[in-house]
C-alpha cells in the first residue's frame, strides 16, 4: 500500500530542490513555477515506478525524465521560455552524483586496503556496481529528455500552433 | 578555399556578433545543438548562410552571402567557459527569432545583447538561501530528519559562500575548497552527534556542487551527434566530481573520521 502523505511531502521537498538549482542557474522568474512543478512531478513518477516494481532506479529515471520533458513541452509557452531550460532544473536533482561519488571512493579504497584479495575484490565490485549505476542513470536521463525533443515535435499540435516553432526548436 | 572576394566592414560585424552570441551561449551552458540553431537563425535573419564547427574550447564558422554564395568569410575564436545562466539562454533564443521574423537591425541586436549581459542575477542572499534549502530538501529526501536538514542547510550556506568568493580561481580548486568547507562543517555535526542522521547531511551537503548542467548537456550533445563536445563536457564534469570527492576526503582525514571508506547513504 502506498503512503500518499509521505509521497506528497517528498514531492514538496523535491520541488524545493529543483527551485534551489533554478535560482543557482539564474532561471527567468517567469519559469520558476514550472521548474518547481516539474521537480515534484519527476520525483513522484520515479518513486511510483520503483514502488510498484515496474523498474529499478534506472528505468524509473528514464520514465521520469520522459514525463518531465513532455510536460515541459506542453507548458513551455505559458512560461515564455524554451522547454529545455526549466526541464534542466527539474532533472538535476536526479543526476546520480552520489553513485558517481561512491564509485570514486571505492576506487580510492582499493589503494588503502590491506593486501587481502577478498577486500580488494569487494571494493572493485562496489566501484563497478556504483559506477555502472551512475552511468546508466545518467544515460537514461539524457535519453529521456532528448527523445521527446528530437522525435516528438508534433506534440506542438496539442499546444498553440503559433508558439510551436518558437519554443521547441 | 579563397574566393578573392572579402566581406565589407558591416558584414564583418555580423560575423563578430555571431561569435559573441556563441561565446555567451557556451558560457551560459546551452547544449551544442541549441547554439548551432540559434547562430543559424541569426545568420539567416541578416541574409547569410552559415556552416558551423563547435568544440568545447572554440568555434569556427564560414559565412556565405545568400544572394552571392561566392562571397564567404571564415572566422575562428576561442570560447571561455564560466557560470551557467539560463535567463541569458532563453533571452538570446527570443532575440534570434526576433531577428528572423521582425527585421531587427544589427545595431538594435548589439544594444539588446549589451543590455542582457548587464542584467543582474538573483541576489547573493537569495541564491545562498535557496540553494541551502535545496540541499536541506535533499537531506530529507535521502531519509534525514529536521536536525540533519538544518545541518545540511548551514554547511551548504557556508560552502556556497566559499564557492562564490573563489569564482575567479581555477574551477577545480574552487570546487575542492567549497566541498572541503561544507563537509568540514557537516563533519562537526557527525562528531558531536547533532541529530541521528548527521551522516546523511554530510553526504548531501555537497550536492550543490554536482555539475548537473554540463552532464545533461553532454548527454544531449552525444545523442545529437556533437560527440567531441559531449565527451569534453563529460570529462570536465567528471573532474568536478573528483574535486568534490577530494574535498570531502581532506575534511575527513583532518577531523579523523575514518568513515569515508564506508560512507554510504
Amino acid at each position: 500500500m502506498i503512503e500518499w502523505d509521505k509521497v506528497l511531502l517528498d514531492a514538496l521537498w523535491s520541488s524545493f530542490a529543483a527551485l534551489g538549482f533554478a535560482v543557482l542557474f539564474n532561471l527567468p522568474r517567469k519559469s520558476l513555477w514550472a521548474a518547481g512543478l516539474l521537480g515534484a512531478i519527476g520525483h513522484t513518477v520515479r518513486h511510483l515506478v520503483m514502488h510498484y516494481h515496474w523498474g529499478d532506479i534506472v528505468v524509473g529515471t528514464l520514465v521520469a525524465a520522459f514525463t518531465i520533458s513532455i510536460i515541459g513541452m506542453l507548458i513551455a509557452h505559458h512560461t515564455d521560455s524554451p522547454s529545455l531550460i526549466f526541464s534542466f532544473c527539474a532533472l538535476i536533482p536526479m543526476v546520480p552524483g552520489l553513485f558517481a561519488y561512491q564509485a570514486l571512493i571505492s576506487l580510492i579504497s582499493i589503494v588503502t586496503t590491506e593486501k587481502k584479495i577478498s577486500d580488494i575484490l569487494a571494493q572493485i565490485a562496489l566501484a563497478s556496481s556504483n559506477g555502472l549505476k551512475a552511468m546508466f542513470v545518467f544515460f537514461c536521463l539524457s535519453f529521456g529528455v532528448a527523445i521527446p525533443i528530437l522525435g516528438l515535435r508534433e506534440i506542438g499540435y496539442f499546444t498553440k500552433k503559433k508558439y510551436h516553432r518558437r519554443y521547441f526548436k | 578555399m579563397r574566393q578573392g572576394k572579402c566581406f565589407t566592414e558591416d558584414e564583418n560585424e555580423v560575423a563578430s556578433l555571431l561569435f559573441r552570441v556563441a561565446k555567451t551561449l557556451m558560457a551560459s551552458g546551452a547544449h551544442t545543438a541549441r547554439i548551432v540553431n540559434t547562430l543559424t537563425r541569426f545568420a539567416n535573419g541578416f541574409g547569410f548562410d552559415v556552416d558551423i564547427f563547435i568544440t568545447y574550447g572554440g568555434i569556427t564558422f564560414t559565412l556565405f552571402h545568400k544572394d552571392d554564395p561566392k562571397i564567404s568569410c571564415v572566422k575562428s575564436h576561442s570560447i571561455s567557459i564560466h557560470g551557467v545562466n539560463l535567463s541569458l539562454v532563453a533571452a538570446i533564443g527570443h532575440l534570434s527569432w526576433d531577428v528572423l521574423e521582425k527585421e531587427t537591425t544589427l545595431k538594435q541586436v548589439v544594444a539588446r545583447l549589451d543590455e542582457l549581459e548587464k542584467k543582474p542575477r538573483y541576489s547573493r542572499l537569495t541564491t545562498l538561501a535557496m540553494v541551502s534549502l535545496a540541499d536541506g530538501a535533499f537531506c530529507k529526501l535521502f531519509g534525514g530528519d529536521y536536525y540533519g536538514m538544518f545541518l545540511a542547510f548551514v554547511a551548504t550556506f557556508i560552502g556556497l559562500f566559499v564557492r562564490q568568493k573563489t569564482l575567479k580561481a581555477n574551477l577545480f580548486i574552487s570546487v575542492t575548497l567549497a566541498s572541503f568547507t561544507a563537509s568540514t562543517i557537516a563533519s562537526v555535526g557527525v562528531i558531536y552527534n547533532l541529530g541521528e542522521t548527521s551522516h546523511i547531511a554530510l553526504a548531501t551537503t555537497v550536492l550543490f556542487l554536482i555539475p548537473g548542467v554540463p552532464l545533461i548537456s553532454a548527454g544531449l550533445d552525444i545523442l545529437e551527434g556533437h560527440v567531441s563536445t559531449g565527451i569534453a563536457r563529460a570529462f570536465t564534469a567528471s573532474g568536478i566530481i573528483a574535486s568534490i570527492a577530494a574535498g570531502i576526503m581532506c575534511a575527513m582525514f583532518l577531523l579523523g573520521l575514518g568513515a569515508w571508506k564506508n560512507f554510504m547513504v
